[in-house]
């Protein structure tokens, strides 16, 4: 079950999942249509099977995947403005799990944030949550902090729905309280 | 009334001891003799015994902690019922040529544990570091790893992790500081005499000819008793010099330098060795030879030898000029037994000699009475049966 989130990803993830023999579920978040670029010359086959570190820090590590990539970005820009150096996780695989990425990041910073549109009750990102105490318990130096949509139905207006989602402002907040800053 | 436990100087040499850990607990009723916490220093870790009664109220150093020799360990509430003193009152850390921190002054809040993080728990047991007078910089002022860091940085003094085992090269420097210290202010002197020792080694062989072996006596045993009768007319070569001068020590406490395997020396006390039988005194010897080679002295022991006999016997060495451990005033050595031409009675005779000497401190004592006391020492292992 795979998240792309780039260019790259969302182009060369479905050659990747088809050149592997058990089915795949690819999961395009609708709002990343609107994003435009250019996608890189050659960047290769993609690798289905691994998150990756879309942005290295020491401070603290964002994990997320699919469309709150680029907002968990943006609020990691503006930490850096405050001198947080954010590491940012992209799942890419959701199933299964890389745990090796995720708590090798989490290891190394000692404190994590998950950010996930999805809700906080029995959703991927408590598995996450879950799987980092599993992991790294004895490596932490705060509470896993989350980021997760509002437990309603998402709002049709869009101010209210731009509230219920996490939006960057609420990821820079979760990061700070796991600094204690 | 409410008393302290403190840091004991476990020796002139010592400036700081790491708390291993209490074996009494806050509410445990202790007295004058009792052991109640194990101190790392540079000669090993030591039991260490209190003087006083009462029962322990609180501590006030976390195990893992080093300290300066002086600083208030726990708190002694005495037999009377006392208001439970604030620590900030009495936590007073005298003056002390390395900086450490105090004890802790503040106590956890009543209600709930300290945020301490898994990290920093963790991080703080492999260093060594104390947590409780640290301040978190974490989320809800919890203490993270950075904290512990810090802390580690700050507190050179603390060691990773406490051993048993003696360190080494601690014991070197030990050794090194008090020996450079003694020769640089002790103006030593030095006699020499030879003693027949006939008599007490016949003797010797024919008390030992009935005992099992664990009972047999040494002849370090008698060397060592007659020393000690001979000090008790001896007082100026049983005692310390001090910024005061001369002060007799107020027993005889023989300090007996014991060789560790693997380098380095100590010299634990048998105390009152002039009130004690030949078979206590052996009895005690034997016990301390076993737990200084184990790390396993007691504070009382290493903190006042009065005087130091040193016997390097049994390597094979005729005479030893040994330097004196300050702040003592006077060493003792004796040499190997040997076969030696002997004249007694207008005759050439082969007789068993040893060689005994002394160093002594020429501000406490002068050569005569040195001659004196050497000599009674030799009168006295002439007569083995009374020692």
């Amino acid at each position: 079950m795979v998240t792309p989130a780039t260019l790259e990803d969302a182009r060369f993830m479905l050659a990747a999942a088809l050149a592997d023999p058990n089915p795949v579920l690819i999961f395009e978040h609708v709002m990343l249509y609107n994003r435009s670029g250019v996608l890189s010359a050659d960047p290769g086959p993609v690798d289905i099977r691994r998150a990756i570190v879309r942005r290295s820090g020491r401070h603290v590590t964002l994990v997320t995947y699919g469309g709150t990539l680029f907002k968990t970005l943006d609020a990691a820009e503006t930490l850096a403005e405050d001198g947080v150096e954010a590491e940012v996780v992209d799942l890419r695989v959701l199933r299964p799990l890389d745990g090796e990425t995720l708590l090798a990041s989490v290891r190394k910073t000692r404190r994590a944030v998950i950010v996930d549109e999805g809700w906080r009750s029995g959703s991927l990102s408590a598995e996450i949550s879950a799987r980092i105490m599993e992991g790294a318990f004895w490596e932490l130096d705060a509470p896993v902090g989350r980021v997760c949509s509002a437990e309603v139905p998402i709002p049709y207006p869009h101010h209210l729905e731009e509230a219920a989602l996490p939006q960057p402002a609420a990821i820079v907040a979760a990061a700070k309280a796991a600094l204690g800053a | 009334m409410m008393g302290e436990f403190r840091m004991p100087s476990l020796g002139a040499d010592m400036e700081a001891g790491t708390l291993v850990e209490w074996l009494k607990r806050p509410g445990d009723r202790v007295k004058r003799g009792d052991i109640v916490a194990v101190v790392e220093t540079q000669k090993g870790a030591i039991e260490v015994d209190i003087f006083e009664e009462g029962v322990i109220e609180r501590w006030l150093v976390e195990p893992g902690t080093t300290v300066p020799v002086g600083t208030p360990l726990a708190l002694i509430a005495g037999t009377q019922p006392a208001p439970a003193a604030r620590v900030s009152e009495v936590a007073a850390v005298p003056a002390a040529p390395i900086p450490v921190a105090p004890p802790s002054v503040e106590q956890l809040p009543a209600t709930g544990r300290a945020r301490i993080s898994p990290a920093a728990r963790r991080l703080a047991a492999e260093r060594g570091v104390s947590l409780d007078r640290l301040t978190g910089s974490g989320p809800k002022g919890a203490i993270v790893s950075a904290d512990i860091e810090r802390a580690a940085a700050a507190e050179p003094l603390a060691r990773p992790t406490v051993t048993k085992r003696l360190d080494l090269a601690e014991v070197r420097r030990a050794i090194a500081a008090a020996m450079a210290r003694s020769k640089r202010e002790i103006p030593h002197y030095y006699l020499s005499t030879t003693i027949e020792l006939t008599r007490s080694l016949d003797w010797l062989e024919e008390t030992n000819s009935t005992r099992p072996p664990a009972q047999r006596l040494l002849l370090a045993a008698l060397l060592l008793k007659a020393v000690a009768h001979a000090l008790g007319g001896a007082s100026e070569f049983n005692g310390f010099f001090t910024a005061e001068g001369f002060q007799p020590g107020a027993g005889i406490h023989i300090g007996t330098a014991i060789a560790i395997r693997g380098g380095g020396l100590v010299a634990p006390a048998i105390r009152a060795a002039d009130m004690l039988s030949l078979d206590e005194l052996m009895a005690q010897l034997r016990d301390l030879v076993a737990r200084a080679r184990t790390g396993a002295l007691r504070s009382s022991e290493l903190s006042d030898p009065t005087i130091t006999v040193t016997n390097l016997g049994e390597r094979s060495v005729e005479t030893v000029f040994g330097v004196i451990y300050p702040p003592q005033v006077a060493l003792v050595g004796f040499g190997m037994p040997v076969e030696r031409p002997w004249t007694a009675g207008g005759q050439v005779v082969a007789r068993r000699v040893i060689s005994a000497t002394l160093a002594a401190d020429h501000r406490a004592s002068d050569g005569h009475r040195g001659a004196l006391f050497l000599a009674d020492i030799a009168r006295r292992l002439q007569s083995p049966e009374i020692l």
